[in-house]
């Protein structure tokens, strides 16, 4: 699919940024007494910023393990850039 | 006392669509060969219809991740969280994502959960169906930005009027330039909004701002109009170029921005 028209965009595999950026602050939230709070987690929120540049000078270099545990699909789940200026 | 262990929710998924039988589809795909959070097996629990993906999680390790700020664990949980999400888009075609460190206190608070909240779940689900979500973010070039406009020098000691007025004419001229680009490049922007709006289900504004970041939208495509969707981006690259911008695609991301909100359970 990055045959036509100009590289506008990248295509490469998860980056670390951008996934955290999605589990950490996006996805279902559940409230109620069925819900373990974890006492960290909303300080994990907070400090998301914080960690996001953490991780990236840490650990940025394992790109490809967002792609861990998929059994199928591969080719139709390509996962954006690594750029990390934004 | 305090509770030891829990059950670490990362997706609801539809188990009964009238087709075929995705619940046992997503049991298949997610037995054994899926290990969720501190590699325990991932499982489904089912109710009403819905299937919530969990794994066992001990409450204490789980802690010492999220409090820890390791960033390395933190890490490795989210991409086990992810990881799952994506198997269990492998398995069926509505998934619905949890936010990262949801974790029930059982099997029964699972199945309540589905149970109360079913509505909206699977209006939820309905809305997902075949969908991938991407984002799109636009900025500056590193090249263009207004802080690399150089500022004309300034005259000089010279009392003739006409290099002073020279210099304010020049002056002029580059901010009316620089003016120029901005309302060129705005307009490039809303035109790629536009046409990458036209193709989405739904579509959801982003946190990028700042730091050259113009734009930033994450969308919910279906996956028969994902081709068109990426040949569309494409379509802008020389425009986004000529007008000093930087496009940033990311995708095909499980739909995380496109879940219902916070879902409440009663006791």
């Amino acid at each position: 699919m990055n045959d036509h028209g100009t590289p506008v965009r990248h295509a490469g595999t998860t980056s670390l940024v951008d996934l955290l950026d999605r589990v950490i602050d996006r996805g279902a939230v559940i409230s109620g007494d069925v819900v373990i709070a974890l006492a960290g987690v909303d300080l994990v929120r907070l400090d998301l910023r914080l960690l996001l540049t953490a991780v990236d000078t840490g650990v940025g270099g394992h790109q490809r393990d967002g792609e861990a545990g998929r059994t199928a699909g591969a080719d139709s789940h390509r996962h954006g850039d690594t750029d990390r200026r934004w | 006392m305090t509770r030891r262990r829990g059950l670490y929710l990362y997706a609801v998924v539809g188990t009964n669509p009238a087709a075929s039988s995705a619940g046992a589809g997503v049991r298949h795909a997610l037995a054994g060969d899926v290990l969720g959070v501190d590699d325990a097996p991932v499982h489904t629990i089912e109710c009403d219809g819905l299937g919530a993906v969990v794994s066992k999680v001990d409450l204490q390790r789980l802690a010492a991740v999220v409090e820890g700020s390791a960033p390395d664990l933190l890490a490795g949980l989210a991409q086990r969280h992810h990881a799952v999400v994506l198997a269990s888009m492998d398995a069926v075609d509505r998934v619905l994502p949890l936010r990262l460190g949801t974790v029930l206190t059982g099997q029964d608070a699972a199945r309540q959960f589905l149970h109360q909240r079913v509505g909206e779940l699977s209006a939820g689900l309905r809305e997902v169906d075949g969908c991938h979500e991407w984002e799109i973010a636009i900025g500056h070039e590193d090249t263009v930005s207004d802080k690399g406009v150089p500022v004309p020098t300034a005259p000089g000691t010279e009392s003739d009027v006409n290099v002073g007025t020279a210099y304010l004419l020049r002056r002029r001229d580059q901010l009316v330039a620089s003016q120029r680009r901005r309302e060129a490049q705005a307009e490039t922007v809303a035109a790629v909004a536009d046409a990458v709006r036209a193709l989405a289900e739904r579509v959801a504004a982003g946190r990028r701002s700042g730091g050259g970041v113009l734009f930033d939208e994450s969308y919910l495509v279906r996956r028969e109009t994902e081709d068109r969707f990426l040949a569309t981006v494409d379509g802008y690259g020389d425009r986004l170029q000529e007008r000093g911008l930087r496009l940033r695609l990311t995708g095909p991301w499980p739909p995380y921005s496109f879940v219902p909100a916070t879902l409440r359970v009663v006791t």
